[in-house]
């Protein structure tokens, strides 16, 4: 089986304490709303009183291209950084990018190895088409390995 | 969206040296077989027609040389050679999504599918100058 890599990386920015600061499940702040593939239920929002923003991160997989001779993938991911403000989307942008850009390699516990992890480009001031709520998308780059790594003992 | 070539641009062709132009119609087809693999979703609301008008164009030192696309809205550099491949506007919400529509990434795997085969299709046009 080969390990997808999509959800070691949510798991890092998830646990990641700046994450966590900027959006942060409340009551319990523990765990920041880092959500794969689409929105989780209440991250929308319509951004008035009654009703006010969230920050959340979207990550969505562009593609995962395998390299032929060598058993190592690609993966370019797509996280969408919402915030209240324009100012916290920056804030929550600049914390992902820091949870995940060249830490170093490692292996997670199902022998998915991650070489390097990258944000490679991104960080326009969005707003989204249909709530208005401001976001910037930063592109992940990674190199991990399709086949289950043994750590070393 | 994308706007059909102006007849007001002059392509300044002629200024370039043989290498430079080979290059760049070189990368210029490149860009045009992305546009050609990708294989954009186009069901609505994004729909009718919008996302599917892909194009392509190269520029040398900040001036065209070829292709259908429009002057993105990012400045081109003033040096160097630039090709771009690119889709009518709701193409990103398509690629990457919104929070009400999940993503249909279609320009990433194109791009990934054809940059491993980018020597064999700059070849002809590289070698056709050289000579």
């Amino acid at each position: 089986m080969i390990p997808d890599a999509l959800p070691k990386i949510l798991i890092e920015i998830r646990e990641d304490a700046g994450v966590i600061a900027i959006a942060g499940e409340n009551p319990h702040v523990t765990k920041a709303r880092v959500r794969p593939f689409e929105p989780g239920p209440g991250d929308e929002q319509a951004g008035n009183d009654l009703a006010p923003y969230r920050a959340f991160v979207v990550l969505v997989q562009l593609d995962a291209p395998r390299m032929a001779r060598v058993p190592v993938q690609r993966p370019r991911i797509a996280a969408r950084c919402y915030g209240r403000t324009h100012a916290e989307a920056a804030a929550l942008r600049w914390a992902v990018s820091n949870s995940i850009h060249m830490i170093g390699p490692r292996i997670h516990a199902n022998g998915l190895g991650i070489y390097l992890s990258k944000d490679e480009s991104g960080g326009e001031q969005e707003k989204d088409v249909d709530t208005q709520q401001p976001f910037q998308t930063i592109f992940i780059d990674l190199f991990a390995t399709t086949q289950a790594v043994a750590t070393g003992s | 969206m994308a706007r059909r070539r102006s007849a007001r641009v002059v392509y300044n062709r002629s200024t370039h040296n043989a290498i430079r132009l080979g290059l760049a119609d070189g990368l210029l087809q490149v860009a045009e077989v992305i546009v050609a693999v990708a294989d954009p979703p186009d069901a609505t609301p994004f729909g009718e027609g919008l996302v599917t008008t892909g194009s392509a164009g190269g520029w040398i030192d900040g001036r065209k040389i070829g292709g259908r696309s429009p002057k993105p809205r990012r400045e081109i550099p003033p040096v160097g050679i630039v090709a771009i491949a690119g889709w009518g506007f709701p193409g990103r919400f398509q690629e990457l999504g919104t929070i009400h529509h999940p993503a249909q990434p279609f320009a990433t795997p194109a791009v990934d599918a054809v940059v491993p085969n980018m020597p064999s299709i700059m070849a002809p046009h590289v070698r056709a100058r050289v000579r």
